[in-house]
């Protein structure tokens, strides 16, 4: 028989022939991997969950160039129910003072910030010009009619109040919005530290350093508990140092070459390719424990360590790397995805799971011929973990096949149920995603979303043409598009040049207000003018929506767009972060869709291939994706959104969950080959089920690490994994024979035994 | 053949203007607007071994804020002269007048940064100890009128 591992498994070859030397080759490998270790970085850029060709982006990145970058704002909250008295409003206009000497600040902009429009003499007095009264009623609702923020800096009640910080430096570097940050902390500290309040600062520059110190976090955190509990489990499978040495070390090893390969290749880590190296170092474990599991095997039965490592080599080498290939298909059909970080993710994993998969090998290779030595055989050595539940995985079996007719039509019939759940899960996602609700600065945004009128932008570009935004005729194109958009139900006031023009009395005569308008665009700060005037003849006009399930925004955002076009003319563009996300996730997300479906695809081929026979493709297909449906269904149940996490996390559980059936396959061909269909099953299942139910363990135990990240996709994508595999090892153990003892028994039937091959099936006496 | 360049003396005035500086007081952009707040942080430092004080700083009113920096040079004689960048003037400013007992007269010429035309204006700088205080008195140029354009007290900071 040709290779299962399609020949990559001969990368143990050399170290049997020149162990020596090898091994100073892989050290060498290893050194050069550490020195890459210690250059790694993490991407700053949550823009760049979108980043790529589309037009959707395009007209994003022009809008942020052009105009104001709501992404670039940082936004305090401060709250309490004393904020209206004299002694403390006095002291929030001393804050919007004070924050104005933070180093970076270009401007700030708060209640104690507007301005009355400009009189006869052009004086524009300050709407708060004496603040020793207090937030009086009358003063709290002057400021919330104000047409330009009025209610986006006090809110309704009067308890809370947001001062909306411009930084000079867009799109600043971290380190830049973290010395601000510290800043800000210090002058709120001085100024309000004695008044009571609850002062948070938020806004998008703030979430972005909170997810990247979580990044950052995670990759210590993840990857160290991905070490203990990969020891852990090894110590308690084998109950032996050195197995558990054999197994453990070149699955961290294999984890940490990622890390390694991300830093020698100069790309960053990001939001998605954060899990990549634990994922990778916990698919080590599944590969390093098959292999232990048969090195002991050959060596209870008297070979020596690096002849029980040949055996061992040859019996699970292929297959492992079998099911890395698979993996890696699996990584690589999320490529397919026109998401930049989506596609890096993918290129990252679909080489870790090959590269890994090889180090791996080689490693135990290593480990077998110079640690190996001191493990001996005993009679107590062959009881341990996964010997002791042999007997269970034959009685699994065996029900599996006596009851393969039932066992499959409850299998179609599930998966036709699960599979109209699956089809029926809406795409979701939203920047928040990312940290913690109880992540101060993503729930100080929250709140801010709920008490003023929408935090999430909706940028509408209005072409104006030759004509300048703030003459009548430009004004009356903003207008229109305005007036079109403030009817539109779900969207807050907009804000515009016209809402600019109507605080100078525009509604009464456009004529003068124009005029005004010019004088007063004159004098306008950078920042202002930014909210209002682009750099190639385009006005902004901007609607504030609240956060919504992307099923919901989409519909909403078509409806202002449509308005604002009817009104505007075709070159009317709506975008920003809102529409981008509503749009791009949706459709980014249906891709992915085809990624997966690929991934089946490419599985089951690959399988079919390695074996050489499209009937075992055939069989594999339900128990594979019964577990995929099984997820779908149970996200569907919940209510979630179908994310980006959970259909990457699908395709990435789906490459791994077909390792199982690899081996199931595996072992089933060369698995007691003198006995009848059913009785080789039961005895497949004796001799693999224990390792399978092992390597699920591990790898669920790995995975159950992810709960501690504070990242809610790390953690939604280690559950949904979890859950995937653990369907999939009953599809294994429960479907897959029942299949092959049922419908398709004539594909599996040998006509005649092969005598010679019953040694093989005896119970090992170690 | 000209005398030997030597060590300027320390000015006493401007020695006790140096240090670190938060200042607070009124501003009016017209005369008929009515005054807002203005918070001034600066640092001044002596230069040319005293006999110069370099000014470098930030002011804020509610709306906005901008650097303030600048030199001011004692000449001798109670003359003084220098330039001075502050928010309402577009560059820096030119200063130069005379000082008696502890204030300085200094009139400042400089370019408006809202009308963007020339400007004219008087600062007294009434200087005491750990407190200073410059009142900046400007015509309107649309009616003519002398008006205080800014008032700031500042106290020293330890």
């Amino acid at each position: 028989m040709r290779s299962l591992g399609f020949g990559l498994e001969r990368v143990v070859e050399p170290i049997f022939r020149r162990p020596r030397l090898s091994a100073v080759v892989v050290l060498c490998l290893l050194a050069l991997l550490a020195y890459g270790g210690t250059n790694i970085s993490f991407d700053q850029n949550l823009r760049a969950v979108f980043a790529g060709g589309t037009q959707s982006y395009k007209d994003y990145s022009e809008v942020v160039k052009n105009f104001v970058d709501p992404e670039n704002e940082i936004l305090i909250l401060v709250e309490g129910d004393k904020l209206s008295t004299p002694d403390i409003f006095t002291k929030l206009r001393d804050y919007q003072f004070e924050l104005q000497f933070v180093d970076g600040v270009e401007s700030v902009t708060s209640a104690f910030s507007l301005r009355k429009p400009p009189d006869a003499n052009g004086d524009a007095a300050l709407v708060v010009d004496d603040a020793s009264g207090g937030l009086t009623p009358a003063l709290r609702d002057q400021i919330r009619a104000h047409p330009l923020y009025g209610d986006k800096l006090v809110s309704a009640d009067g308890t809370a109040m947001v001062f909306i910080v411009t930084p000079s430096e867009a799109q600043a570097p971290l380190s830049t919005t973290r010395v601000m940050r510290a800043e800000i902390d210090q002058a709120t500290e001085d100024v309000l530290g004695d008044t009571g309040l609850a002062v948070t600062v938020s806004g998008f520059p703030i979430i972005r350093l909170d997810i990247v110190d979580v990044l950052i976090r995670d990759q210590i955190v993840l990857n160290l508990a991905g070490v203990v509990v990969g020891i852990l489990m090894s110590l308690i499978v084998f109950r032996s140092f050195i197995a558990a040495v054999m197994t453990a070390v070149p699955a961290i090893l294999a984890g940490g070459s990622v890390l390694g390969v991300i830093g020698l290749m100069g790309t960053q880590i990001t939001i998605m390719s954060n899990v990549v190296p634990a994922l990778i170092m916990i698919l080590g474990y599944a590969d390093a424990m098959h292999l232990t599991y048969a090195w002991r095997l050959h060596r209870a039965e008297g070979a020596s360590p690096t002849e029980a490592e040949r055996l061992a080599q040859r019996d699970v080498g292929p297959a492992c790397m079998l099911t890395a290939v698979t993996t890696s298909l699996a990584f690589l059909s999320l490529t397919l995805s026109d998401v930049q970080l989506v596609s890096k993710f993918a290129w990252l994993g679909a080489l870790g799971a090959v590269f890994g998969g090889m180090l791996v090998l080689a490693l135990h290779t290593l480990l077998a011929t110079y640690v190996g030595r001191f493990w001996k055989p005993t009679l107590s050595s062959s009881r341990n973990f996964l010997t002791s539940i042999r007997r269970p995985n034959a009685a699994i079996g065996r029900f599996a096949v006596n009851n393969a007719n039932k066992i499959t039509i409850v299998s179609l019939v599930l998966a036709v149920v699960l599979g109209v759940m699956y089809f029926s899960v809406p795409p979701q996602h939203s920047l928040r995603e990312h940290l913690p609700k109880d992540n101060p600065a993503n729930a100080a945004l929250g709140r801010i979303d709920k008490l003023f009128g929408g935090a999430f932008p909706i940028q509408i570009v209005v072409p104006i043409g030759d004509v300048a935004p703030t003459s009548p005729e430009g004004l009356a194109k903003i207008r229109a598009v305005h007036e079109a958009v403030a009817k539109v139900d779900g969207g807050d006031r907009p804000l515009s040049l016209w809402s600019v023009a109507e605080w100078l009395g525009g509604d009464t005569d456009i004529q003068a207000a124009s005029k005004r308008l010019t004088d007063l665009a004159e004098d306008m700060p950078p920042t202002t003018k930014s909210r209002f005037f682009g750099l190639k003849g385009t006005s902004l006009v901007t609607v504030n929506v609240h956060e919504m399930p992307t099923a919901e925004a989409q519909p909403l955002i078509d409806t202002i767009e449509a308005a604002a076009r009817s009104a505007g003319g075709p070159d009317v563009k709506v975008t920003g972060v809102t529409v981008l996300v509503a749009r791009e996730s949706g459709r980014t997300i249906n891709n992915l869709f085809w990624s997966l479906t690929l991934a089946v695809i490419a599985g089951v081929g690959a399988i079919m291939l390695a074996f050489r026979d499209w009937r075992v493709g055939v069989v594999a297909m339900l128990p594979n994706a019964l577990p995929i449906l099984a997820t779908g269904g149970l996200l569907f149940v919940t209510g979630s959104g179908m994310q980006f996490t959970a259909v990457m996390s699908l395709t990435v559980a789906f490459g791994i969950a077909v390792d199982d059936t690899i081996h199931y396959l595996a072992r089933f061909k060369t698995s007691g080959l003198a006995l009848k269909l059913p009785d080789r099953l039961i005895e497949t299942s004796r001799h693999i089920g224990p390792v399978l139910v092992g390597t699920t363990a591990i790898i669920i135990a790995g995975l159950a690490t992810t709960t501690i990240s504070r990242m809610p996709t790390i953690i939604l994508f280690g559950e949904l994994a979890g859950i995937t595999l653990l369907t999939a090892l009953i599809g294994d153990l429960l479907v897959l024979p029942a299949l092959m003892a049922g419908v398709a028994r004539p594909w599996f039937e040998r006509k005649t035994a092969r005598p010679e091959s019953a040694r093989r099936d005896e119970p090992v006496r170690v | 053949m000209g005398a030997a360049p030597g060590l300027a003396a320390e000015d006493p005035l401007l020695a006790k203007m140096a240090g670190n500086w938060i200042g607070r007081g009124t501003f009016k952009q017209s005369p008929s607007a009515e005054p807002e707040l203005v918070y001034c942080k600066v640092s001044n430092t002596l230069v040319q071994g005293g006999a110069a004080l370099k000014q470098s700083g930030r002011c804020a009113v509610a709306t906005n804020s901008g650097r303030v920096s600048g030199t001011i040079e004692s000449k001798g004689a109670g003359v003084y002269q220098g330039s001075l960048e502050s928010l309402s003037t577009k560059g820096p400013a030119t200063i130069s007048g005379k000082a008696s007992n502890n204030q300085i007269a200094l009139n400042a010429q400089f370019i408006d940064n809202r009308t963007k035309k020339p400007g004219k204006a008087t600062i007294q700088a009434v200087v005491g100890d750990g407190k200073y205080r410059m009142v900046s008195k400007t015509v309107d140029p649309k009616t003519n009128q002398e008006f205080v354009a800014s008032d700031i007290t500042f106290t020293k900071q330890n």
